[in-house]
């Protein structure tokens, strides 16, 4: 089964083809969009729509020629649905249902959030479900248990930012540069977090998160501070460290919870090593072993798409069609059997 | 076979006509996000007369100026069926002159006229046209108080009924019907890229 995939929930424009069975990624292009919205400090939903419909003519066909397939190969058309931002998830799913129509193939209507939780299943030949999934972007903050495909339980969620957004917003506080987040952990790299005291968010024994008061501190030193904040390498280390070990501790009490045996982190924000450090060693503690999908499956991309949306046709649950609307906001649990 | 397609302002318009522009089959709605049915309602039109996709010869859709999302998802189909039929002719059409044709055929203005289409956030796009459908300007985005200025109290405008204007004089319009868009598509001189007008400027600011 070789599905052709296309995502553009946010600012990445991204086309791939993927081999199910094989769990094997037979050709695959990501545009991102960074220098269209750097100016910006931020992503611009219309700016990021214009890009998509630009780009995506070029992404499709170059990843059809690299698959060295022709369309009548492809066994059914995919794309990211939801969520996302509304007009970016328009021209991915327009243009992936005019595939389908023309090809006389099926469409599949796909969860962005099912893509990144199975994402650890097709890079790791040796995940089973079970497997307890802690999801970090710019937009969630979830743990999750992964039951099989289209079985998940939401075991707590973020109350506010979510934890990537959080890392964008400290970043901009401490004078980064857009995307703030991933240059925030090249800054703690050089600083030392003794002495700087911040709020441990959300320190109960719920799994939910909670990162605005992080936020919100960083901002106070930021006015109290006599010395300069900005490009403060110690700030970005306490403000690091301290999400580091609000997601491990939240993700110790699931695993506790849950006696889960294998540990799984995915999402933008799973890239920081730091993050990734503090989660293996909670996974240690309780004695479950540790995945984190490569940086490419982490970031958005249109192999997870295809692989969730390949899995879904597979085993015959519900995957939309021709008639699906985009949907903003689509819960993962909504995807349940 | 040519397919017309118009998602450039509140509805969705859609035909197919054979090698002779007769059409065949279309369907127009004015219900607003009525591109959501867009390939469903396709779909079923070329199953019902048994027409293959892969056997589209010419495709013709707008390119507005209009709703930014909707003349994206014309474009969209466009360029992702340009993408897999072999031989395929997409061509655009501007959305302003496509009124123009349409308002003549069916009110044949002795005068020039203006058509104004919602641009959102209180401002509209506007162009003027002769009798026989010669811009007199470009087509421009302007508040509505400005456009209706620069119309003038005498000449006679068209615009899409769910706009609201002071002047009772205007004639409105819910879509754009595809047997016009169908004849535009056998003029050359209509003809223009696949390429979004975007005449809006964007209110965002650099950081």
């Amino acid at each position: 089964m070789r599905i052709f995939a296309i995502e553009t929930s946010c600012d990445e424009t991204a086309t791939a083809i993927v081999d199910v069975p094989a769990r094997r990624t037979l050709a695959q292009r990501v545009y991102s969009q960074l220098p269209e919205h750097a100016p910006y400090g931020g992503v611009v939903p219309e700016i990021a729509s214009r890009a998509h419909l630009e780009r995506l003519p070029e992404l499709a066909a170059q990843t059809l020629a690299e698959s060295g397939l022709s369309w009548a190969d492809i066994t059914a058309f995919a794309a990211t649905t939801g969520p996302g931002l509304t007009t970016a998830l328009v021209i991915g799913t327009t243009f992936a249902k005019t595939l389908a129509l023309a090809n006389g193939k099926p469409f599949l209507a796909t969860n962005h959030i099912e893509g990144h939780a199975l994402s650890p299943h097709f890079a790791n030949t040796q995940l089973t479900f079970p497997y307890l999934l802690l999801l970090v972007t710019g937009g969630h903050t979830q743990l999750i248990m992964v039951e099989g495909v289209g079985r998940y339980t939401q075991l707590g969620t973020t109350l506010d930012d979510a934890v990537g957004e959080c890392f964008d917003k400290v970043g901009k506080l401490l004078g980064l540069p857009h995307p703030a987040g991933p240059q925030v952990e090249k800054l703690a790299a050089t600083g030392n977090p003794q002495g700087i005291k911040l709020p441990s968010p959300l320190h109960d024994t719920s799994l939910n998160f909670s990162f605005s008061g992080l936020k919100t501190a960083v901002k106070d030193l930021l006015t109290h501070n006599p010395q300069p904040i900005t490009h403060n390498p110690s700030i970005a280390s306490a403000f690091q460290t301290t999400v580091a070990q609000s997601l491990a501790r939240k993700t110790g009490l699931a695993l506790q919870q849950t006696a889960a045996t294998q540990l799984v982190v995915a999402g933008g924000v799973a890239a920081n090593a730091a993050i990734r450090s503090a989660l293996q060693q909670v996974a240690a503690q309780h004695g479950a072993t540790f995945t984190a999908p490569p940086l490419s499956l982490c970031t958005d991309n249109a192999v997870m798409i295809a692989y969730a949306a390949g899995l879904r046709h597979a085993a015959h649950l519900s995957t939309g069609g021709l008639g699906s609307a985009v949907r903003p906001r689509w819960p993962l649990e909504e995807m349940a059997v | 076979m040519l397919l017309v397609l118009d998602t450039s302002f509140s509805g969705l318009s859609m035909g197919i006509f054979d090698d002779t522009n007769q059409e065949v089959e279309s369907f127009t709605s004015a219900t607003p996000r009525s591109s959501d049915v867009l390939h469903t309602q396709l779909h079923q039109l070329l199953e019902r007369h048994h027409i293959p996709p892969q056997s589209l010869t010419r495709l013709a859709v707008t390119t507005g100026p209009g709703s930014f999302t909707g003349i994206r998802i014309g474009l969209a189909v466009a360029q992702a069926l340009a993408l897999v039929v072999p031989g395929l002719q997409p061509v655009g059409l501007p959305t302003l002159p496509a009124l123009a044709q349409q308002l003549i055929a069916e009110h044949h203005p002795l005068t020039p006229f203006a058509v104004l289409l919602d641009a959102a956030g209180h401002t509209v796009y506007h162009q003027a046209f002769t009798p026989h459908g010669q811009p007199l300007s470009a087509a421009v985005c302007l508040s509505l108080p400005q456009a209706l200025q620069q119309i003038g109290p005498e000449m006679p405008f068209f615009a899409p009924s769910n706009l609201l204007l002071p002047r009772s004089a205007a004639r409105t319009f819910s879509v754009l019907q595809p047997a016009t868009l169908a004849e535009m598509a056998q003029n050359p001189q209509f003809h223009q890229p696949l390429q979004p007008a975007y005449i809006k400027e964007l209110a965002y600011k650099h950081a």
